[in-house]
């Protein structure tokens, strides 16, 4: 299954909320867009493999006895810890900001105007995190190759040394 | 008699990039979950459920923020703050809220209309 589209969750209870970001996201990146009015609903299926998951904190409108946002979190993060959660949310109290993210939350967005854009700088940043971790690993497995090499030459150099055999003139012509 | 207006859509035909369908869904939408809101609130505070009608008043934040229904937010934000300190507010509160959420029906109503 070559070009899957990596998929996003979206839970809110709030549809409308649910519908604006889906037209948004899917105006500016390629994904496969999920909506949950809950977060059970979410967990139900995250064994989809979510790349993202955007959730709200407040998910107790159309069923009270709904779980909130940093519920969900911890759940997510016991079963899927490699899956990136941003907030969004109508909640503006930091308290609730700082806790989302001490439990593993990627960034907390406040719903405004703003908000839609702000995610998508979200998403935006986690792909160039990604790149650059990529990256850096690629260097590092780079610097960790090369450095074999020389140490190899030095160690053969020595034995050459000790084996009484030049190598500028290895005498084997 | 100045009437001023208080909702603002500057925001939404930048969302929408001209697309008046969008639009006119999203104030649809809108339109059908203030409502909505305003009779669940009501009936909420009728109950003394303090709990559930600054939650549903939560929700209709974001949304009035969209619909650049600015005035509205503060009375919000009083409605969510006070059920937790003095409840006994959020029925005067909430009348204001009301007055400002009918008038951008009116004039959201008349938006869809022109979009038609």
């Amino acid at each position: 299954m070559a070009n899957a589209l990596k998929k996003i969750f979206l839970v809110d209870d709030d549809h409308n909320n649910n519908e604006m970001l889906k037209m948004y996201l899917s105006s500016k990146f390629k994904l496969e867009i999920l909506s949950f009015s809950t977060g059970e609903d979410c967990i139900r299926n995250i064994e989809l493999n979510p790349k993202y998951i955007i959730l709200d904190y407040n998910l107790n409108s159309l069923k009270t006895e709904a779980a909130n946002g940093i519920d969900i979190l911890k759940k997510i993060k016991e079963l899927k810890p490699e899956i990136f959660v941003m907030f969004l949310s109508g909640q503006d109290k930091i308290e609730v900001a700082v806790d989302t993210i001490k439990y593993g939350a990627y960034d907390y967005v406040v719903k405004n105007q703003s908000s839609f854009l702000r995610i998508e700088n979200c998403l935006v940043n986690i792909h160039k995190n990604i790149r650059l971790q990529y990256l850096a690993k690629a260097y590092r497995f780079a610097t960790f190759f090369l450095a074999g090499i020389l140490i190899a030459i030095i160690i053969m150099s020595i034995v050459f040394r000790i084996l009484g055999i030049s190598t500028l003139n290895p005498g084997w012509f | 008699m100045e009437d001023t207006r208080v909702s603002d859509l500057s925001f939404l035909k930048q969302f929408s990039s001209g697309n008046n369908e969008m639009m006119k869904k999203l104030i649809t939408v809108f339109l059908q979950t203030a409502k909505d809101a305003i009779v669940k609130i009501e009936g909420f505070i009728e109950e003394k459920n303090w709990e559930r009608a600054g939650s549903i008043a939560h929700q209709l934040k974001p949304q009035c923020s969209y619909m650049g229904i600015k005035t509205a937010e503060p009375f919000i934000i009083k409605i969510e703050d006070a059920k937790n300190s003095d409840a006994s507010t959020i029925p005067e509160l909430f009348i204001s809220l009301k007055l400002i959420i009918e008038k951008a029906i009116l004039e959201l109503n008349d938006e869809v209309n022109k979009l038609g």
